[in-house]
Protein backbone atom coordinates (compact mmCIF):
# COMPACT_ATOMS: atom_id res chain seq x y z
CA UNK A 1 0.00 0.00 0.00
CA UNK A 2 1.28 3.30 -1.04
CA UNK A 3 1.49 6.27 1.32
CA UNK A 4 -1.26 8.20 -0.14
CA UNK A 5 -3.54 4.81 -0.21
CA UNK A 6 -2.59 4.59 3.50
CA UNK A 7 -3.49 8.10 4.10
CA UNK A 8 -6.66 7.80 1.76
CA UNK A 9 -7.40 4.47 3.91
CA UNK A 10 -6.99 6.41 7.08
CA UNK A 11 -9.54 9.12 6.24
CA UNK A 12 -11.76 6.53 4.96
CA UNK A 13 -11.17 4.66 8.59
CA UNK A 14 -11.78 7.58 10.28
CA UNK A 15 -14.72 8.58 8.53
CA UNK A 16 -16.21 5.29 9.77
CA UNK A 17 -15.44 5.96 13.38
CA UNK A 18 -17.45 9.12 13.22
CA UNK A 19 -20.41 7.76 11.80
CA UNK A 20 -20.34 4.49 14.28
CA UNK A 21 -17.78 4.70 17.07
CA UNK A 22 -17.13 0.93 16.78
CA UNK A 23 -15.04 1.41 13.76
CA UNK A 24 -12.34 3.43 15.90
CA UNK A 25 -11.34 -0.04 16.63
CA UNK A 26 -9.61 -0.55 13.34
CA UNK A 27 -7.40 2.57 13.64
CA UNK A 28 -6.70 1.92 16.87
CA UNK A 29 -4.94 -1.47 16.12
CA UNK A 30 -3.26 0.32 13.09
CA UNK A 31 -1.74 2.80 15.87
CA UNK A 32 -1.52 1.85 18.71
CA UNK A 33 1.98 0.33 19.12
CA UNK A 34 3.60 3.34 17.54
CA UNK A 35 1.69 5.91 19.87
CA UNK A 36 2.63 3.16 22.88
CA UNK A 37 6.70 3.40 21.35
CA UNK A 38 6.23 7.63 21.06
CA UNK A 39 4.99 7.87 24.57
CA UNK A 40 7.32 5.20 26.20
CA UNK A 41 10.62 6.95 24.90
CA UNK A 42 9.58 9.64 26.42
CA UNK A 43 8.75 8.64 30.32
CA UNK A 44 10.46 5.08 30.03
CA UNK A 45 7.99 3.97 32.41
CA UNK A 46 5.90 0.73 31.02
CA UNK A 47 2.88 1.28 33.40
CA UNK A 48 2.75 5.40 32.95
CA UNK A 49 3.30 4.92 29.12
CA UNK A 50 0.58 2.05 29.29
CA UNK A 51 -1.24 4.94 31.14
CA UNK A 52 -0.69 7.71 28.61
CA UNK A 53 -1.51 5.60 25.82
CA UNK A 54 -4.75 4.88 27.11
CA UNK A 55 -5.65 8.73 27.62
CA UNK A 56 -4.72 9.11 24.30
CA UNK A 57 -7.13 6.90 22.25
CA UNK A 58 -9.64 7.66 24.46
CA UNK A 59 -9.14 11.09 23.94
CA UNK A 60 -9.05 10.38 20.36
CA UNK A 61 -11.90 8.27 20.35
CA UNK A 62 -14.07 11.38 22.18
CA UNK A 63 -13.04 13.82 19.56
CA UNK A 64 -12.97 11.90 16.58
CA UNK A 65 -16.16 13.76 15.21
CA UNK A 66 -12.87 17.06 15.31
CA UNK A 67 -11.06 15.25 12.74
CA UNK A 68 -10.76 16.88 9.66
CA UNK A 69 -9.24 14.96 7.02
CA UNK A 70 -7.63 17.71 5.42
CA UNK A 71 -4.69 16.20 7.60
CA UNK A 72 -3.12 12.88 8.25
CA UNK A 73 -4.94 10.45 10.79
CA UNK A 74 -1.16 10.19 12.03
CA UNK A 75 -0.23 13.46 12.61
CA UNK A 76 -3.65 13.86 14.65
CA UNK A 77 -3.09 10.81 17.11
CA UNK A 78 0.44 11.81 17.79
CA UNK A 79 0.00 15.14 18.17
CA UNK A 80 -2.79 14.31 20.81
CA UNK A 81 0.26 11.80 22.30
CA UNK A 82 2.56 14.78 22.26
CA UNK A 83 0.20 16.85 24.08
CA UNK A 84 -1.30 14.11 26.48
CA UNK A 85 2.80 13.30 27.43
CA UNK A 86 3.79 17.05 28.02
CA UNK A 87 0.47 17.36 30.03
CA UNK A 88 1.89 14.63 31.74
CA UNK A 89 4.96 16.13 32.68
CA UNK A 90 3.45 19.53 33.62
CA UNK A 91 1.10 18.37 35.93
CA UNK A 92 3.84 15.76 37.39
CA UNK A 93 6.01 19.36 37.54
CA UNK A 94 9.15 17.22 36.94
CA UNK A 95 11.12 16.66 33.48
CA UNK A 96 12.14 13.39 32.88
CA UNK A 97 16.05 12.79 32.46
CA UNK A 98 15.84 11.93 29.02
CA UNK A 99 19.40 10.95 29.12
CA UNK A 100 18.82 8.43 31.40
CA UNK A 101 15.82 7.18 30.06
CA UNK A 102 18.02 6.55 26.87
CA UNK A 103 20.71 5.10 28.85
CA UNK A 104 18.14 2.66 30.48
CA UNK A 105 16.65 2.16 27.82
CA UNK A 106 19.87 0.46 26.12
CA UNK A 107 20.13 -2.04 28.90
CA UNK A 108 16.59 -3.35 27.78
CA UNK A 109 17.22 -3.84 23.84
CA UNK A 110 17.21 -6.83 22.64
CA UNK A 111 20.80 -6.47 20.46
CA UNK A 112 23.33 -8.75 19.25
CA UNK A 113 25.48 -9.13 22.36
CA UNK A 114 28.35 -6.90 20.49
CA UNK A 115 29.45 -4.40 22.85
CA UNK A 116 30.57 -2.07 19.76
CA UNK A 117 27.50 -1.49 19.10
CA UNK A 118 25.81 -0.74 22.71
CA UNK A 119 28.95 1.14 22.96
CA UNK A 120 28.07 3.62 20.02
CA UNK A 121 24.25 3.75 21.07
CA UNK A 122 25.70 4.84 24.72
CA UNK A 123 27.44 7.57 22.70
CA UNK A 124 24.59 8.43 20.69
CA UNK A 125 21.43 8.67 23.78
CA UNK A 126 24.39 11.10 25.08
CA UNK A 127 24.37 13.23 22.27
CA UNK A 128 20.55 13.01 21.98
CA UNK A 129 20.14 14.05 25.40
CA UNK A 130 22.08 17.30 24.92
CA UNK A 131 19.98 18.28 22.07
CA UNK A 132 16.83 20.61 22.70
CA UNK A 133 13.28 19.30 23.40
CA UNK A 134 12.49 20.41 19.65
CA UNK A 135 14.94 18.53 18.32
CA UNK A 136 14.18 15.24 20.02
CA UNK A 137 10.81 15.69 19.19
CA UNK A 138 11.69 15.28 15.90
CA UNK A 139 13.54 12.50 16.50
CA UNK A 140 10.99 10.72 18.51
CA UNK A 141 8.63 11.21 15.67
CA UNK A 142 10.78 9.89 13.01
CA UNK A 143 11.58 7.25 14.84
CA UNK A 144 9.85 5.91 17.47
CA UNK A 145 6.30 6.96 15.50
CA UNK A 146 7.71 6.07 12.00
CA UNK A 147 6.03 9.18 10.72
CA UNK A 148 6.55 10.85 7.40
CA UNK A 149 8.15 14.32 7.04
CA UNK A 150 4.46 15.96 6.51
CA UNK A 151 2.91 14.38 9.17
CA UNK A 152 5.53 15.36 11.41
CA UNK A 153 5.04 18.28 10.18
CA UNK A 154 1.34 19.02 10.81
CA UNK A 155 2.46 17.66 14.66
CA UNK A 156 5.00 20.16 15.02
CA UNK A 157 3.56 22.87 13.34
CA UNK A 158 6.15 23.43 10.46
CA UNK A 159 6.08 23.10 6.59
CA UNK A 160 7.42 19.11 5.39
CA UNK A 161 10.26 20.97 3.78
CA UNK A 162 11.18 22.81 6.86
CA UNK A 163 11.31 19.35 9.27
CA UNK A 164 13.00 17.51 6.49
CA UNK A 165 15.56 20.36 6.13
CA UNK A 166 15.57 20.40 9.96
CA UNK A 167 16.38 16.32 10.11
CA UNK A 168 18.82 16.62 7.56
CA UNK A 169 21.31 18.74 9.67
CA UNK A 170 20.33 17.01 12.82
CA UNK A 171 21.12 13.47 11.47
CA UNK A 172 24.25 15.08 9.94
CA UNK A 173 25.53 16.98 12.60
CA UNK A 174 25.29 13.43 14.88
CA UNK A 175 26.55 11.45 12.53
CA UNK A 176 29.58 13.81 12.18
CA UNK A 177 29.74 14.05 16.32
CA UNK A 178 29.47 10.25 16.45
CA UNK A 179 32.51 10.17 14.15
CA UNK A 180 34.77 12.32 16.38
CA UNK A 181 34.06 10.63 19.10
CA UNK A 182 35.03 7.17 18.14
CA UNK B 1 16.59 14.98 2.78
CA UNK B 2 13.61 12.46 1.39
CA UNK B 3 12.03 9.51 3.17
CA UNK B 4 14.02 7.51 0.68
CA UNK B 5 16.93 9.17 1.07
CA UNK B 6 20.36 7.15 1.30
CA UNK B 7 20.69 6.67 5.14
CA UNK B 8 23.19 7.75 7.31
CA UNK B 9 24.64 5.04 9.56
CA UNK B 10 23.35 7.42 12.62
CA UNK B 11 20.28 6.66 11.20
CA UNK B 12 19.86 3.07 11.90
CA UNK B 13 20.76 3.64 15.37
CA UNK B 14 18.62 6.25 15.78
CA UNK B 15 16.12 3.70 15.04
CA UNK B 16 17.37 0.62 17.05
CA UNK B 17 17.69 3.57 19.95
CA UNK B 18 13.92 4.57 19.78
CA UNK B 19 12.29 1.28 18.91
CA UNK B 20 13.67 -0.79 21.88
CA UNK B 21 10.70 -1.26 23.46
CA UNK B 22 7.02 -2.52 21.87
CA UNK B 23 3.66 -2.75 23.89
CA UNK B 24 2.29 -5.46 25.41
CA UNK B 25 0.05 -7.65 23.07
CA UNK B 26 -1.95 -8.28 26.37
CA UNK B 27 -1.91 -4.17 27.36
CA UNK B 28 -3.21 -3.91 23.54
CA UNK B 29 -5.65 -6.25 23.90
CA UNK B 30 -6.78 -5.27 26.70
CA UNK B 31 -7.27 -1.68 26.01
CA UNK B 32 -8.85 -2.57 22.84
CA UNK B 33 -12.01 -4.18 24.67
CA UNK B 34 -12.46 -1.26 26.48
CA UNK B 35 -12.42 1.15 23.32
CA UNK B 36 -15.22 -1.50 22.18
CA UNK B 37 -17.08 -1.10 25.04
CA UNK B 38 -16.97 2.78 25.34
CA UNK B 39 -18.30 2.33 21.59
CA UNK B 40 -20.88 -0.08 21.75
CA UNK B 41 -21.85 2.21 24.87
CA UNK B 42 -21.91 5.38 22.38
CA UNK B 43 -23.36 3.35 19.53
CA UNK B 44 -26.23 2.61 21.90
CA UNK B 45 -26.73 6.15 22.96
CA UNK B 46 -27.29 7.22 19.58
CA UNK B 47 -29.73 4.37 18.71
CA UNK B 48 -32.38 4.89 21.72
CA UNK B 49 -31.27 1.57 23.09
CA UNK B 50 -31.26 0.85 26.94
CA UNK B 51 -27.42 1.78 28.23
CA UNK B 52 -25.75 2.71 31.41
CA UNK B 53 -25.75 5.86 32.27
CA UNK B 54 -24.16 8.38 34.43
CA UNK B 55 -25.29 11.32 36.41
CA UNK B 56 -24.48 14.81 37.31
CA UNK B 57 -21.42 15.63 37.66
CA UNK B 58 -19.65 13.19 35.74
CA UNK B 59 -19.24 14.60 32.30
CA UNK B 60 -17.55 11.02 30.83
CA UNK B 61 -19.22 7.87 31.05
CA UNK B 62 -17.57 5.26 33.55
CA UNK B 63 -15.40 3.93 31.11
CA UNK B 64 -14.08 7.63 30.58
CA UNK B 65 -13.85 8.26 34.02
CA UNK B 66 -12.13 4.60 34.83
CA UNK B 67 -9.52 5.81 31.85
CA UNK B 68 -8.96 9.08 33.30
CA UNK B 69 -7.89 7.77 36.52
CA UNK B 70 -5.49 5.92 35.03
CA UNK B 71 -5.01 2.48 33.59
CA UNK B 72 -4.58 -0.08 35.51
CA UNK B 73 -6.03 -3.10 33.30
CA UNK B 74 -2.71 -5.09 34.00
CA UNK B 75 -3.74 -5.52 37.28
CA UNK B 76 -7.31 -5.85 37.51
CA UNK B 77 -7.70 -8.56 35.19
CA UNK B 78 -11.07 -8.73 32.92
CA UNK B 79 -12.91 -5.80 32.16
CA UNK B 80 -16.23 -7.68 32.11
CA UNK B 81 -17.86 -5.07 34.69
CA UNK B 82 -19.46 -7.32 36.87
CA UNK B 83 -21.47 -4.52 39.18
CA UNK B 84 -25.03 -4.76 39.12
CA UNK B 85 -26.13 -1.46 37.22
CA UNK B 86 -29.22 -0.53 40.04
CA UNK B 87 -26.35 -0.05 43.10
CA UNK B 88 -24.42 2.08 40.71
CA UNK B 89 -26.75 4.36 39.49
CA UNK B 90 -28.19 4.41 43.09
CA UNK B 91 -24.39 5.77 43.92
CA UNK B 92 -24.58 8.27 41.26
CA UNK B 93 -28.09 9.61 41.87
CA UNK B 94 -27.03 9.81 45.87
CA UNK B 95 -23.37 11.52 44.04
CA UNK B 96 -25.67 14.10 42.41
CA UNK B 97 -27.60 14.80 45.48
CA UNK B 98 -24.42 15.23 47.23
CA UNK B 99 -22.89 17.58 44.91
CA UNK B 100 -25.88 19.85 44.14
CA UNK B 101 -25.86 20.04 48.67
CA UNK B 102 -22.43 21.41 48.10
CA UNK B 103 -23.02 23.81 46.09
CA UNK B 104 -26.15 25.13 48.08
CA UNK B 105 -24.19 24.87 50.75
CA UNK B 106 -21.17 27.14 49.35
CA UNK B 107 -23.34 29.85 47.79
CA UNK B 108 -25.41 29.90 51.11
CA UNK B 109 -22.33 30.25 52.83
CA UNK B 110 -21.10 33.07 50.25
CA UNK B 111 -23.78 34.92 50.38
CA UNK B 112 -24.47 34.96 54.13
CA UNK B 113 -20.95 35.50 55.11
CA UNK B 114 -19.63 37.48 52.33
CA UNK B 115 -22.64 38.89 50.67
CA UNK B 116 -24.89 40.26 52.70
CA UNK B 117 -22.67 41.92 55.12
CA UNK B 118 -21.00 43.05 52.16
CA UNK B 119 -24.31 44.84 50.91
CA UNK B 120 -24.86 46.14 54.57
CA UNK B 121 -21.38 47.46 54.83
CA UNK B 122 -21.66 49.46 51.38
CA UNK B 123 -25.16 50.94 52.22
CA UNK B 124 -25.04 54.22 53.37
CA UNK B 125 -28.39 54.35 55.21
CA UNK B 126 -27.05 52.08 56.96
CA UNK B 127 -25.14 54.07 59.76
CA UNK B 128 -28.08 55.65 60.36
CA UNK B 129 -30.12 52.60 61.86
CA UNK B 130 -29.82 51.10 65.45
CA UNK B 131 -32.54 48.37 66.69
CA UNK B 132 -35.05 49.27 68.69
CA UNK B 133 -37.18 47.20 71.05
CA UNK B 134 -40.69 49.38 71.56
CA UNK B 135 -40.96 47.61 74.83
CA UNK B 136 -37.81 49.58 76.24
CA UNK B 137 -39.18 53.03 74.43
CA UNK B 138 -40.52 55.39 76.45
CA UNK B 139 -42.84 58.15 75.13
CA UNK B 140 -41.04 61.68 74.92
CA UNK B 141 -43.82 64.32 74.74
CA UNK B 142 -44.10 67.69 77.10
CA UNK B 143 -47.55 66.41 77.24
CA UNK B 144 -49.13 63.92 79.42
CA UNK B 145 -52.31 62.65 77.67
CA UNK B 146 -52.50 59.51 78.12
CA UNK B 147 -56.44 60.04 79.23
CA UNK B 148 -58.33 59.52 75.80
CA UNK B 149 -60.50 61.98 74.10
CA UNK B 150 -63.85 61.36 72.45
CA UNK B 151 -64.14 62.10 69.01
CA UNK B 152 -67.00 61.35 67.46
CA UNK B 153 -67.55 59.03 69.75
CA UNK B 154 -64.94 57.46 68.75
CA UNK B 155 -62.05 56.76 71.98
CA UNK B 156 -58.66 57.70 70.73
CA UNK B 157 -55.88 57.13 73.11
CA UNK B 158 -52.50 59.45 72.60
CA UNK B 159 -49.33 59.21 73.56
CA UNK B 160 -48.83 55.27 74.68
CA UNK B 161 -46.24 53.40 75.08
CA UNK B 162 -46.24 49.91 73.37
CA UNK B 163 -47.07 48.30 76.89
CA UNK B 164 -49.91 50.63 77.35
CA UNK B 165 -51.29 50.43 74.06
CA UNK B 166 -51.32 46.44 73.35
CA UNK B 167 -53.78 46.12 75.78
CA UNK B 168 -56.43 48.31 74.84
CA UNK B 169 -56.01 47.60 70.56
CA UNK B 170 -57.83 44.74 69.26
CA UNK B 171 -55.10 43.77 66.96
CA UNK B 172 -51.41 42.77 67.37
CA UNK B 173 -49.59 46.32 67.17
CA UNK B 174 -46.64 45.89 64.55
CA UNK B 175 -43.19 47.42 65.82
CA UNK B 176 -40.03 48.36 63.85
CA UNK B 177 -36.69 46.68 64.28
CA UNK B 178 -35.02 49.53 63.67
CA UNK B 179 -35.48 53.20 63.78
CA UNK B 180 -32.95 55.91 63.11
CA UNK B 181 -30.69 56.72 65.47
CA UNK B 182 -31.27 59.32 68.50
CA UNK B 183 -34.89 59.83 66.75
CA UNK B 184 -36.95 59.88 70.18
CA UNK B 185 -40.26 57.94 70.41
CA UNK B 186 -43.44 60.44 70.33
CA UNK B 187 -45.84 57.85 71.56
CA UNK B 188 -48.81 56.04 69.58
CA UNK B 189 -52.35 57.12 68.97
CA UNK B 190 -54.74 54.35 69.15
CA UNK B 191 -58.36 54.80 67.63
CA UNK B 192 -61.08 52.68 69.13
CA UNK B 193 -61.81 51.93 65.99
CA UNK B 194 -58.74 50.01 65.29
CA UNK B 195 -56.07 52.27 63.78
CA UNK B 196 -53.03 52.44 65.38
CA UNK B 197 -50.17 55.03 64.98
CA UNK B 198 -46.87 55.02 66.52
CA UNK B 199 -45.37 58.12 65.27
CA UNK B 200 -40.96 59.03 65.68
CA UNK B 201 -39.61 62.19 65.48
CA UNK B 202 -35.99 63.92 66.68
CA UNK B 203 -36.34 67.33 68.00
CA UNK B 204 -33.93 68.99 66.33
CA UNK B 205 -33.95 72.68 64.49
CA UNK B 206 -35.04 71.01 61.29
CA UNK B 207 -36.98 68.43 62.64
CA UNK B 208 -37.87 65.16 60.63
CA UNK B 209 -40.65 63.29 61.49
CA UNK B 210 -41.95 59.65 61.04
CA UNK B 211 -45.03 57.93 61.24
CA UNK B 212 -46.35 54.70 61.06
CA UNK B 213 -49.94 53.95 60.83
CA UNK B 214 -51.13 50.80 60.98
CA UNK B 215 -55.43 50.41 60.31
CA UNK B 216 -56.88 47.18 60.59
CA UNK B 217 -59.07 46.90 57.52
CA UNK B 218 -62.05 44.57 58.68
CA UNK B 219 -63.83 45.30 55.56
CA UNK B 220 -63.47 49.05 55.40
CA UNK B 221 -62.35 50.24 52.40
CA UNK B 222 -58.61 50.83 51.66
CA UNK B 223 -59.43 54.05 50.10
CA UNK B 224 -61.29 55.29 52.55
CA UNK B 225 -58.11 54.77 54.98
CA UNK B 226 -55.76 56.64 52.54
CA UNK B 227 -54.07 59.45 53.31
CA UNK B 228 -55.57 61.78 50.33
CA UNK B 229 -52.82 62.27 47.46
CA UNK B 230 -52.66 65.55 45.63
CA UNK B 231 -53.39 66.01 42.17
CA UNK B 232 -50.73 65.33 38.88
CA UNK B 233 -48.34 63.00 42.06
CA UNK B 234 -46.25 60.13 39.83
CA UNK B 235 -47.33 56.97 42.01
CA UNK B 236 -44.51 54.54 41.92
CA UNK B 237 -44.71 50.92 42.21
CA UNK B 238 -42.41 49.32 44.81
CA UNK B 239 -42.31 46.13 46.27
CA UNK B 240 -42.33 45.79 50.11
CA UNK B 241 -42.35 42.30 52.12
CA UNK B 242 -43.53 40.70 49.03
CA UNK B 243 -46.40 42.32 48.19
CA UNK B 244 -47.08 45.76 45.96
CA UNK B 245 -47.01 49.12 47.41
CA UNK B 246 -47.16 52.55 46.15
CA UNK B 247 -44.20 55.18 46.99
CA UNK B 248 -45.12 59.41 46.43
CA UNK B 249 -43.01 62.19 46.97
CA UNK B 250 -43.44 65.50 47.00
CA UNK B 251 -44.10 68.72 48.25
CA UNK B 252 -48.02 68.53 47.84
CA UNK B 253 -48.56 64.67 47.54
CA UNK B 254 -50.65 64.50 50.13
CA UNK B 255 -53.20 66.50 51.05
CA UNK B 256 -53.36 66.73 54.94
CA UNK B 257 -51.84 64.91 57.67
CA UNK B 258 -54.53 63.69 60.23
CA UNK B 259 -53.89 64.42 63.99
CA UNK B 260 -56.36 64.21 66.88
CA UNK B 261 -56.46 67.11 68.86
CA UNK B 262 -58.17 68.66 71.69
CA UNK B 263 -58.46 72.21 72.43
CA UNK B 264 -60.00 74.42 75.04
CA UNK B 265 -62.26 71.34 75.69
CA UNK B 266 -62.76 70.70 71.53
CA UNK B 267 -62.21 67.59 70.37
CA UNK B 268 -61.54 66.43 66.51
CA UNK B 269 -59.48 65.29 63.81
CA UNK B 270 -56.95 67.95 62.72
CA UNK B 271 -56.08 67.91 59.07
CA UNK B 272 -52.61 70.11 58.94
CA UNK B 273 -52.02 71.45 55.67
CA UNK B 274 -48.50 70.42 54.10
CA UNK B 275 -46.76 73.62 53.61
CA UNK B 276 -44.80 74.17 50.37
CA UNK B 277 -41.00 74.02 50.49
CA UNK B 278 -38.40 75.07 48.13
CA UNK B 279 -35.29 72.77 47.35
CA UNK B 280 -33.98 69.71 46.30
CA UNK B 281 -35.62 66.91 48.51
CA UNK B 282 -39.24 66.53 49.18
CA UNK B 283 -41.22 67.83 51.74
CA UNK B 284 -43.12 64.72 52.28
CA UNK B 285 -42.53 60.85 51.43
CA UNK B 286 -45.18 58.37 51.81
CA UNK B 287 -44.75 54.34 51.44
CA UNK B 288 -48.15 52.59 51.97
CA UNK B 289 -48.77 48.95 51.58
CA UNK B 290 -51.55 46.02 52.48
CA UNK B 291 -49.73 43.04 54.96
CA UNK B 292 -51.84 40.80 57.02
CA UNK B 293 -54.75 42.53 56.77
CA UNK B 294 -53.50 45.70 57.34
CA UNK B 295 -52.88 49.18 55.73
CA UNK B 296 -49.45 50.31 56.46
CA UNK B 297 -48.39 53.94 55.33
CA UNK B 298 -44.96 55.49 56.45
CA UNK B 299 -44.82 59.01 56.03
CA UNK B 300 -41.75 60.43 56.37
CA UNK B 301 -42.10 64.65 56.86
CA UNK B 302 -39.77 67.77 56.89
CA UNK B 303 -36.77 68.46 55.89
CA UNK B 304 -33.19 66.32 56.40
CA UNK B 305 -31.73 67.38 59.56
CA UNK B 306 -28.36 67.56 60.81
CA UNK B 307 -26.59 65.62 63.34
CA UNK B 308 -23.57 66.69 65.87
CA UNK B 309 -21.15 65.96 63.24
CA UNK B 310 -23.20 67.54 61.00
CA UNK B 311 -23.84 64.67 58.63
CA UNK B 312 -26.79 64.84 56.76
CA UNK B 313 -29.64 62.32 57.59
CA UNK B 314 -32.88 62.49 54.92
CA UNK B 315 -35.15 60.14 55.58
CA UNK B 316 -35.80 58.44 52.05
CA UNK B 317 -37.35 56.06 50.03
CA UNK B 318 -35.21 53.04 50.63
CA UNK B 319 -34.96 53.93 54.60
CA UNK B 320 -38.45 54.11 54.78
CA UNK B 321 -38.68 50.59 52.61
CA UNK B 322 -35.29 48.74 55.02
CA UNK B 323 -37.80 50.41 57.77
CA UNK B 324 -40.69 48.86 56.51
CA UNK B 325 -39.11 45.44 56.11
CA UNK B 326 -38.06 45.55 59.65
CA UNK B 327 -42.20 45.64 60.94
CA UNK B 328 -42.81 42.49 63.01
Amino acid sequence: MSEDDHLMDDHALAAAAQADPRQFRVLYERYAGRVFGYIFVRVHDRPTAEDLTAQVFLKGFENIDRYQPSGSFAAWIFTIASNTTRSYYRKAAAQFPLDESLDAMIDDIDLPQQMERREELSRLASLVAKLDEDRRELLRLRYASELTFAEIGEVVGKTEGAVKMALHRLLHDLQAKMEVRA
Amino acid sequence: MSDDEQRLPVDDLLRDLFQAESADPQFLAQLGIRLDQHAEHIAAQKSGRPMRRWWLGMSHSPDAVEHRNGYAGRNRGTFVDTQPVKPRIVQRILRGVVDIAGVVGLLTVFAWFILIPALELTRPAHHYFEPVDMNDREVVSDVELHQPIIINGEKVYRNLTLEEAEPIAAFDIYQPEIILRDWWFNGIVLSQSGAASASFYRFGLHGQELRLWQVALDGTSTEDLKYPIGPDVEVQTVQVNGTIGEYVEGDRVIQYVIMPYSINDELGWQGFGIVPTQGDKPEIRLLRWEQNGFLFSLIAIGLPSRFSDEHEVFLDKRMLIEIARSLK
